[in-house]
């Protein structure tokens, strides 16, 4: 929906109310909203009971129209504290209908949850005009050549008979108001908000807060750190591996750093691994964690082997324990090469051990002598 | 030396005994046997789709998770004693190990290496260890445990403990030819006016409107079904209009083809009506099909096609087709490849074609291929296992759907369609086990009955090779809607050209699996007759995606009712060429009115 609402809080009501749909009486408070010149909407923030916002809610009157009829619908809406949609909800004794006034059936309630929560519906690109464009009525199979969505697809993506229902909750579950409810919350940040998003397992609040606890370079804000290690080693790659990659080289330093890294690499999904090793290339390993990872060069697969033959070729030096580790490889490197292996161990200084090995992969391989 | 070969009715399997009549040297011998070849494929499946890598076709574990059905066979041993096995395999998905484990079993015992988890994505052979040889038949069977798509393409034998398999392609293809006697002449596969290479839906038509007017056809498929993309191997439904024709007399083959619209992966695999399409071949006298043969090979003089030869996907039987004409239904333009066939590949520039939609720069860039799946409700809660070697979904991205529809594509330049077309396939496949057991993993509320019904192991190939004709359909030939002289088939799909879609490449960058589309309306257009043969290749025909178009050009043309009507024209003019004694472009030069006439009534 294009519409260029303009969004503004008008005032902050403090008001001890029970959130609605909510067992628990939380506090919340009201932010008015204006829409336009002549409309606002009261926008709703709950706390807990050590005052901590938790959600935002709305309790919404709103007519669903079509061809001049229309009819009044009465539903919440509740957002997480970034405004993104979370579930709704009726005040007593409501419910939904469809255009033949039949109430919707509980798989139609299942399906609006999914329509609600699906921030790339087709409705993010359609306007109410676009609905009843001429040729969707018939389902043909021609595409709509206006955004790419066949009216077939429209119609597997909303409850049949009930679609402009469907298309004006959505734009209230997933339109402007989210940005407001984002500037909301930013005054409310706090070192305390900041550790509960970033502990959380929303990932859009851990984005949001890692942009406000690690800098350009990466430094992360002291006190965050442990925060940062909770995300890297927690379940969703994408949020890991950001993490990872945005984290500066250096808070990977410290020896306990490195080994709680391996301890992470060896629990890791293999993208979130091969990312680890990425890092490691960019990072000053000390002679541990450069000796585990000489020890596990060949038990991967090439592609990691690649990728740790790199991190070890960034160094300046390896521990002599790590190079005969190495040096052990050149008979049977396993899915790697030997060739490179010979390559890393005469870019650095080798012990007699294995210069004696280097000598013996050059009596076998003449070729590699030079 | 002396060679023999061992090969019986009951015993599929290739026995060479190498005699070197040199004292001193000891016989050495070995069983080659290929896996496609077993009598009993069990739950296990022929895949031939890298054929033009690795010359051959092999045995696939597509279980969808769940262990398939041994395949065993029965091999034959001219002399008892201690052999070497060894196993041709590969490690389809090593990150950082794969999941197609599997085993051999020989004579009852198992061997103690498990296969396809070396972490190694080249095929290649593996060592089986050593095994005792006391009878003359032995029963061979790979017992799958995984049910994740482990492959097998051959297994040898050897007395020689000393001897290694070659390595290479062009060294094992030799080994190979020489073991299985491919050297041989291949089987005389009949002579025809028309030699249609490729039983999709423009392959099929082809076949079927050449020999209604009484041209005897060979309708040659590498599948053991017809319909290509619209049969049941890979479930796309039928697009592009045949209501608005400008001879309406086009598309009713088409429509005998039509079994309705089940939509796309649609999860019965009966919607999509193979056995109707090949009874309406069958019905045909004039038409011999051939289905599970691949054509790899052509003869040829002076730019002339003369014959095509095809191995059978199963026996390795190689037949020789001869023939007046011959059609590249192939969608990967393999005909017209082989002969040398002018072909473009890829995305033109906007300066070499003027077209607003091409890209600024020629590059490799085509659209994607798809592997379709479905799911279906069940009545009890099933469960799917973790797939730490898939793709990697989360609670912040996943494909939150039951089943598949068109954007689920893999390529866009990141895979080549023809020669990386199993990479491309096993990634599509990881990506829709990783989803799935995302899905049945984490959202149990919603996936915990269902269960997948299907998933495609045969790649829904959009673009290959085009061949050049004496004209290349553009962008402005169709928004300009240019009528030439020899325009007969009517197109009325949208230019739909596929892209990653952008929150998959923002997760996913060059590893997409899911596409957008931006669709540009077109009213009904025609396709010139001369974008139907080749311009270098004198009787060579094209009908399907691999038609003379510009990329963007293909973008609206490549829809199969359209294709399909372009192989009816492809029959018609076959017709008129043999009752005029010409090629596909005396045809045009010469005959056009007669060949527009049987269009138009």
């Amino acid at each position: 929906m294009k519409r260029n609402i303009i969004i503004v809080v008008l005032m902050v009501l403090a008001v001890c109310a029970r959130a609605a749909g909510n067992g628990d009486s939380l506090r919340t408070r009201s932010y008015t909203v204006r829409v336009n010149d002549t409309s606002t909407f009261t926008l709703k923030l709950a706390f807990d009971k050590n005052e901590t916002p938790v959600y935002y809610y709305r309790n919404i009157f709103t007519p669903v129209c079509l061809t001049g009829e229309c009819k009044p619908v009465y539903i919440n809406l509740y957002w997480d504290l970034l405004g993104n949609y979370v579930r709704y909800d009726f005040p007593p004794g409501e419910i939904l209908t469809k255009a033949d006034h039949r109430p919707f059936k509980p798989d139609d309630y299942t399906k609006l949850q999914g329509i609600l929560a699906n921030t790339s519906s087709i409705f993010s690109e359609l306007q109410m005009a676009d609905l009843i464009a001429p040729g969707t009525e018939n389902l043909a199979d021609s595409a709509d050549g206006k955004t790419g969505a066949t009216p077939k697809k429209l119609k597997t993506e909303v409850i049949e008979g009930a679609v402009y229902t469907c298309f004006t909750i959505w734009h209230l579950a997933n339109g402007p108001v989210k940005k407001e409810m984002e500037k909301i919350t930013a005054g409310y940040k706090s070192n305390a908000l900041l550790h509960q998003f970033l502990q959380s397992n929303n990932h859009h609040y851990q984005y949001w807060a890692m942009e406000r606890v690690m800098d350009k370079e990466g430094n992360i804000t002291k006190g965050h750190e442990s925060d940062i290690k909770y995300i890297i080693s927690g379940n969703n790659l994408f949020t890991a591996r950001y993490a990872l990659q945005k984290a500066a080289p250096r808070f990977f330093v410290a020896d306990t750093m490195q080994l709680w890294l391996w301890s992470t690499y060896q629990q890791a999904t293999y993208p979130l691994q091969n990312a680890i090793l990425k890092k490691l290339a960019e990072v000053k390993m000390g002679s541990e964690l450069t000796t585990r990872l000489a020890a596990n060069l060949t038990a991967s697969n090439n592609e990691q082997f690649k990728l740790m033959l790199a991190a070890l070729n960034a160094q300046r030096q390896l521990p002599p324990q790590a190079m005969r580790q190495i040096a052990g490889y050149l008979e049977d490197p396993g899915p790697g090469d030997a060739a490179a292996l010979y390559a890393l161990l005469k870019k650095f200084k080798p012990d007699n051990e294995v210069k004696n090995k280097l000598k013996q992969y050059e009596t076998q391989h003449p070729q590699n002598e030079l | 030396m002396k060679r023999c070969k061992t090969l019986s009715m009951r015993v599929i399997s290739c026995l060479f005994l190498l005699l070197f009549n040199i004292a001193g040297v000891k016989a050495q011998q070995h069983v080659f046997v290929e896996t496609e070849s077993f009598e009993d494929k069990g739950g296990w499946v022929i895949d031939q789709q890298s054929f033009p890598v690795i010359h051959s076709s092999y045995l696939m574990a597509h279980g969808m998770g769940r262990p398939v059905k041994d395949a065993a066979t029965t091999v034959s041993f001219a002399k008892k004693g201690k052999y070497r096995v060894w196993v041709r395999t590969k490690d389809w998905a090593p990150f950082p190990k794969g999941p197609g484990r599997f085993q051999l079993t020989v004579d009852g015992k198992t061997l103690s290496p498990v296969f396809g988890e070396s972490g190694n994505d080249a095929w290649k052979w593996y060592d089986g260890g050593e095994v005792d040889i006391q009878k003359e038949q032995v029963k061979l069977s790979i017992h799958d445990l995984t049910g994740f798509n482990g492959r097998c393409d051959a297994i040898l034998f050897t007395d020689n403990a000393k001897f290694i398999p070659p390595a290479s392609n062009e060294a094992l293809t030799a080994f190979r030819s020489k073991l299985l006697n491919l050297t041989a002449a291949p089987k005389d596969g009949g002579n025809y006016d028309l030699v249609v290479v490729g039983g999709g839906i423009a392959g099929t038509c082809a076949a079927i409107s050449a020999s209604r007017l009484g041209l005897k056809v060979a309708l040659i498929q590498d599948r053991p079904v017809l319909g290509g993309n619209n049969s049941s191997e890979i479930r796309v439904h039928l697009m592009g209009d045949i209501d608005k024709n400008h001879y309406p007399k086009l598309g009713r083959i088409v429509r005998e083809m039509d079994n309705g619209d089940p939509g796309n992966g649609n999860p019965d695999a009966k919607e999509y009506g193979d056995a109707r399409k090949i009874q309406i071949v069958k019905a045909e006298k004039n038409i011999s099909l051939f289905l599970n043969t691949h054509v790899y090979k052509i003869e040829k003089g002076n730019n002339k096609i003369t014959a095509v030869i095809g191995r059978n996907i199963a026996t390795n039987q190689e037949y020789r087709f001869t023939g007046t004409y011959f059609s590249d239904c192939t969608g990967d333009g393999t005909v017209g490849y082989l002969a040398g066939a002018d072909y473009r590949f890829g995305r033109e520039s906007k300066s070499e074609t003027k077209e607003s939609l091409a890209a600024e720069k020629a590059d490799s860039f085509t659209l994607g291929t798809s592997n379709l799946w479905a799911s279906v409700p069940t009545d009890t809660v099933s469960s799917f296992p973790a797939t730490p070697w898939a793709l990697q979904f989360s609670d912040e991205y996943h494909i939150d759907e039951a089943k598949s529809d068109w954007e689920w594509e893999t390529g866009f330049g990141n895979f080549n369609t023809i020669y990386q077309a199993e990479q491309l396939r096993d990634h599509n496949l990881r990506a829709i086990y990783g989803n799935w057991s995302y899905l049945k993993n984490n959202k149990k509320d919603k996936y915990a009955k269902n269960a997948l019904a299907w998933v495609a192991y045969i790649g829904g190939k959009r673009e290959s090779r085009r061949i050049i004709g004496d004209h290349v359909l553009t962008q402005m030939d169709i928004q300009d809607g240019v009528q030439y002289p020899d325009g007969c088939v009517t197109a009325t799909w949208t230019i739909d050209l596929h892209f990653p879609q952008e929150k998959n490449s923002q997760y996913f960058q060059g590893q997409e699996f899911f596409a957008s589309t931006k669709h540009i309306r077109v009213a009904p257009y025609t396709i010139p007759y001369r974008c139907l043969y080749s311009r270098n290749i004198t009787n060579l025909f094209m009908a399907g995606r691999n038609i003379s178009t510009t990329h963007v050009a293909f973008g609206s043309t490549r829809v199969m009712r359209t294709c399909g009507m372009m192989g009816e024209v492809v029959g018609y003019a076959a017709f008129i060429g043999k009752k005029h004694n010409t090629s596909p472009k005396g045809v045009y030069e010469k005959h056009l009115s007669e060949l527009m006439g049987i269009i138009k009534d």
